[in-house]
């Protein structure tokens, strides 16, 4: 278990989910468009905590439903920083490894050359 | 050489013209811009075009009954005038885009080479955020208004990025 209120560590994984309506999907690289990272309050992910991946996996498509879900993705927190992005964590009560990704630690909304360098570098971990 | 051939060669981002014996009937990558806007405007006039606008449209479409929350992060839903004015622009932009919605009140196009050189249009109801990477990966970002012309400045962006010979 990490405590919370703790500071994204660069050795973290985040991972984010990829809906499947409507479709964020690009067929040609196998990855989701960087409009997925664009939200506005920051970009919402779940922080690893240790756990392995399948978990992290089962965990969303319990709280969203299999359905809904066409990927999850998964990119480093080493990577957002040498991005230049700005990693919050923000647990909630109903998920404690809540986070989420800012442009800056005075902006939350995800610039589109950060977002489209987030796009490039994730990793899938999960397509439906 | 057929047209066709020639079109599709054209419009291949690492077609390179090495003929060096029937120059008069290629034009080569540093053809001027005015004849790359004859060749954007016959390659995507035809029907991949319409396919493809009629397919965005839908897609807009499919935006517009999106409700609050829709992306389980708190998006607002759609407004008519974002939808309108994107549907605007889709009916008068020279090339189609790749069309997708964003979790901030925004519709993003885009449109990208396989050389990794990138056009991106991110539509909100009072601006257009542009960026564009080229293939060495340098990146420009600027912000137009929402204009009378702004049709016309969209359409030049597309020209120039299916142009564009760096």
């Amino acid at each position: 278990m990490i405590s919370m209120d703790d500071k994204i560590e660069p050795s973290e994984k985040l991972y984010r989910m990829v809906l499947r309506k409507p479709d964020y999907w690009k067929k040609e690289n196998g990855k989701p468009t960087s409009a997925v990272f664009k939200d506005s309050s920051g970009c919402s992910v779940d922080r690893d905590g240790q756990r392995p991946a399948q978990l992290i996996i089962d965990a969303f498509n319990s709280r969203f439903g299999s359905e809904k879900l066409k990927a999850i993705v998964c990119i480093e927190a080493a990577k957002c920083i040498e991005i230049g992005t700005y990693l919050l964590s923000c647990p909630t009560p109903d998920n404690e490894y809540h986070a989420e990704i800012h442009d800056s630690n005075s902006q939350k909304q995800i610039r589109s050359s950060k977002a489209r360098k987030l796009a490039k570098s994730c990793n899938v971990v999960y397509v439906n | 050489m057929t047209a066709a051939v020639l079109m599709e060669l054209k419009f291949n981002p690492d077609y390179v013209n090495n003929d060096s014996t029937n120059n008069d009937n290629i034009i080569s990558r540093n053809a001027s811009s005015s004849t790359d806007d004859q060749f954007i405007s016959r390659y995507f006039s035809g029907k991949a075009k319409e396919g493809k606008k009629t397919e965005n449209l839908a897609k807009l479409e499919e935006f517009e009954l999106l409700q609050k929350n829709w992306n389980f992060h708190e998006a607002n839903s759609f407004s008519k005038r974002l939808i309108n004015l994107c549907r605007n622009l889709l009916s008068s932009l020279r090339a189609q885009p790749d069309v997708f919605p964003t979790g901030r009140d925004s519709i993003q196009f885009e449109y990208e080479k396989e050389n990794g050189e990138y056009l991106e249009f991110e539509i909100f109801e009072d601006h257009i955020d542009i960026l564009r990477i080229d293939k060495l990966e340098h990146e420009e970002e600027y912000r137009y208004a929402i204009t009378d012309d702004i049709q016309d400045k969209l359409n030049e962006l597309v020209s120039d990025f299916y142009g564009r010979q760096n």
